[in-house]
């Protein structure tokens, strides 16, 4: 805006948008560094073990860099992270970037179901908790979207395999595919269908609220009315109304798809499976300063990325929002 | 004059408009809890640390309304006596965090541009932070334990609050009453405290009441991966994970604590809403 003014519309939009997020990301590698350079014994003693001489931490010390001073550290540290080296996994012996990066494919993938999931059926209980004629089903929406965003995923998860896995066996209770390796697609889809719904439940009660605040909103309400007016059925009001509710449930749906690309660590927990917040999980029980390092960025990346999706989709829909 | 005449007209019926039902059901669920987690000590409880391990797993009776657990503990007094640290670490990280966050946001939404911009743009680097990692993280470094717990669930708290006291503060930084207030030479701590705090603390009340059930939600979870209180000590999350490994024998046993942090934070949200809801209605007709 300033000074640049001939250079308005989409590309410069986007341009700022991105130079908005790189000091987010420097901001979270740094806090990063910070929290890990406070873990009480650190990587060397977890390494080494009780019984070390003071001579083999020394050498471990200055072999993994860490007598060096702090901003030095972080400064190469970051030079590398640059080019997309983590550095190796202490505990695995592999690279830090990969193993993190397979586990976010697995997050990816239940993101991805959970998040159509959650879009779908928050969009169906917040239009109903506004729009519906009974009394009856708009509180049945209310209380059920205040449950939905309520429920703990540990409590829901641990539910649904005491119900679903162990009294009436239906579906299996963790994992992402059967230990026989046996049933291709289709097991891998039953695998998935309890972590899914557990991850999709507090997104979809969210989305149900913006939904239902945006459809009650008096522009949106003014235009149904008008079209009411004109004669059209119910049905076809709705699809109108909620073209116009596409910006705020665009908004708020990619926020939540972005809280769970950062990996659902609860659901991941419960049901085994192993995405990025089991890994990242994994990594700070055992001191695993390089996975909780690349696992933190990742995600921190996903959530600036998808944010930047949620802008310039936003810009696209309404072009007065990148004037 | 008329002007000001007519909104204390709306304001009057407006006082004594009650809280929806669900609400006022919620408000009293939570006191109830509240209750029993101060008196737990002198309730007739059995011990919630020491069980007989010959009655172990054995199912609701008369004397273990809930049965027991795999230390043949009574899981009510468990439940009774984990709700103190349970509830605890879910008001506790919200009164300071609300605090630090609700001054963050005052600051940012009252002082300059470069000031407002920086503080907000700091606080963005939380957002991106993955909340729950974040609160893991900072509970391993310090070892489980009460304080642990509250202090990694206020740091995540911080960030939505001050966000949600910005954007009050800027969108009555500009109306009359603000403009009237600067222009009688009022200092802009003296604008915060009389003008500002007034208009946006029911909000922000509002909305961190809605967070306990969150911070009931995430301070459970610390517990339920471990990082709560040390065993032997009852707390709810701890629970949940310490009956999850029946499941299969006893499914019904893990879901009780389930069942109780989901009530308590299904009660702080409605709440929340209520509040929310009365207040909106109080703002639309002013």
């Amino acid at each position: 805006m300033h000074g640049v003014r001939s250079l308005t519309g989409l590309g410069l939009y986007v341009l700022r948008r991105v130079a908005v997020a790189v000091p987010i990301l420097l901001g979270v590698s740094l806090l990063v560094f910070i929290l890990l350079k406070m873990v009480p014994g650190g990587p060397v003693d977890g390494l080494l073990g009780p019984l070390s001489t003071e001579e083999q931490r020394a050498q471990l010390t200055s072999r993994l860099g860490f007598d060096q001073p702090a901003p030095v550290q972080y400064a190469k540290w970051l030079t590398a992270v640059g080019q997309g080296d983590f550095g190796d996994s202490i505990t695995k012996q592999t690279s830090a970037a990969g193993l993190v990066w397979g586990a976010f494919h697995n997050s990816l993938l239940l993101a991805a179901v959970g998040g159509v999931v959650a879009l779908a059926g928050g969009v169906a209980l917040g239009t109903v908790w506004a729009h519906s004629r009974r009394v009856a089903s708009r509180g049945s929406a209310a209380a059920a979207s205040v449950l939905a965003v309520s429920i703990p995923q540990y409590s829901f998860g641990v539910v649904l395999i005491a119900v679903l896995a162990v009294k009436f066996g239906v579906l299996p209770s963790g994992g992402m595919s059967s230990a026989t390796g046996e049933g291709g697609l289709a097991d891998s889809l039953r695998h998935m269908v309890l972590p899914a719904l557990t991850a999709a439940v507090v997104p979809m009660g969210i989305i149900a609220r913006t939904q239902r605040a945006a459809l009650l909103d008096i522009g949106v309400a003014g235009l149904m009315e008008s079209l009411r007016a004109r004669g059209f059925g119910q049905g076809r009001v709705l699809v109108h109304a909620l073209h116009n509710t596409l910006p705020s449930l665009l908004t708020v749906a990619g926020l939540q798809f972005g809280y769970l690309l950062s990996g659902v660590v609860f659901v991941e927990i419960i049901f085994s499976w192993p995405g990025l917040g089991l890994r990242v999980f994994e990594a700070i029980s055992q001191r695993d300063l390089p996975v909780i390092q690349a696992g933190v960025m990742v995600s921190a990346l996903a959530f600036v990325v998808m944010n930047l999706v949620v802008d310039v989709l936003h810009a696209v829909i309404d072009p007065r929002v990148a004037q | 004059m008329t002007a000001t005449n007519s909104f204390e007209l709306g304001t009057a019926p407006r006082a004594r408009r009650r809280l929806p039902w669900a609400a006022r059901v919620a408000a009293l669920a939570i006191i109830a809890i509240g209750a029993v987690a101060v008196l737990a000590p002198v309730l007739p409880l059995d011990d919630p640390v020491r069980g007989e391990l010959s009655e172990r797993l054995s199912g609701p009776s008369f004397s273990h309304p809930l049965g027991t657990d795999g230390q043949g503990r009574d899981v009510l007094s468990r439940l009774a006596w984990g709700a103190r640290p349970s509830l605890l670490a879910a008001l506790l990280p919200v009164l300071f965090g609300g605090s630090i966050g609700a001054c963050l946001g005052l600051v940012a939404g009252l002082a300059g541009r470069t000031v407002g911009a920086t503080i907000m743009r700091f606080l963005d680097i939380f957002y991106a932070f993955p909340a729950v990692l974040l609160a893991i993280a900072i509970a391993t470094t310090r070892g489980a334990g009460l304080t642990t717990m509250v202090i990694a669930i206020t740091v995540i708290v911080v960030a939505p609050v001050a966000r949600i006291a910005e954007t009050e503060v800027r969108a009555i930084r500009n109306l009359d009453f603000m403009e009237a207030a600067r222009a009688s030479g009022a200092s802009v701590w003296m604008i915060g405290a009389r003008q500002v705090v007034p208009c946006v603390g029911p909000a922000l009340v509002v909305y961190c009441t809605a967070l306990v059930g969150l911070s009931l939600v995430y301070a459970a979870g610390l517990g339920f991966i471990g990082l709560g209180l040390a065993p032997p000590d009852p707390e709810w999350g701890t629970m949940v994970n310490e009956l999850r490994a029946f499941t299969f024998s006893h499914p019904w046993l893990a879901v009780i604590p389930a069942l109780v942090i989901l009530a308590v934070s299904v009660a702080f949200n409605v709440l929340g809403d209520g509040l929310r809801d009365r207040l909106a209605v109080g703002g639309s007709d002013g």
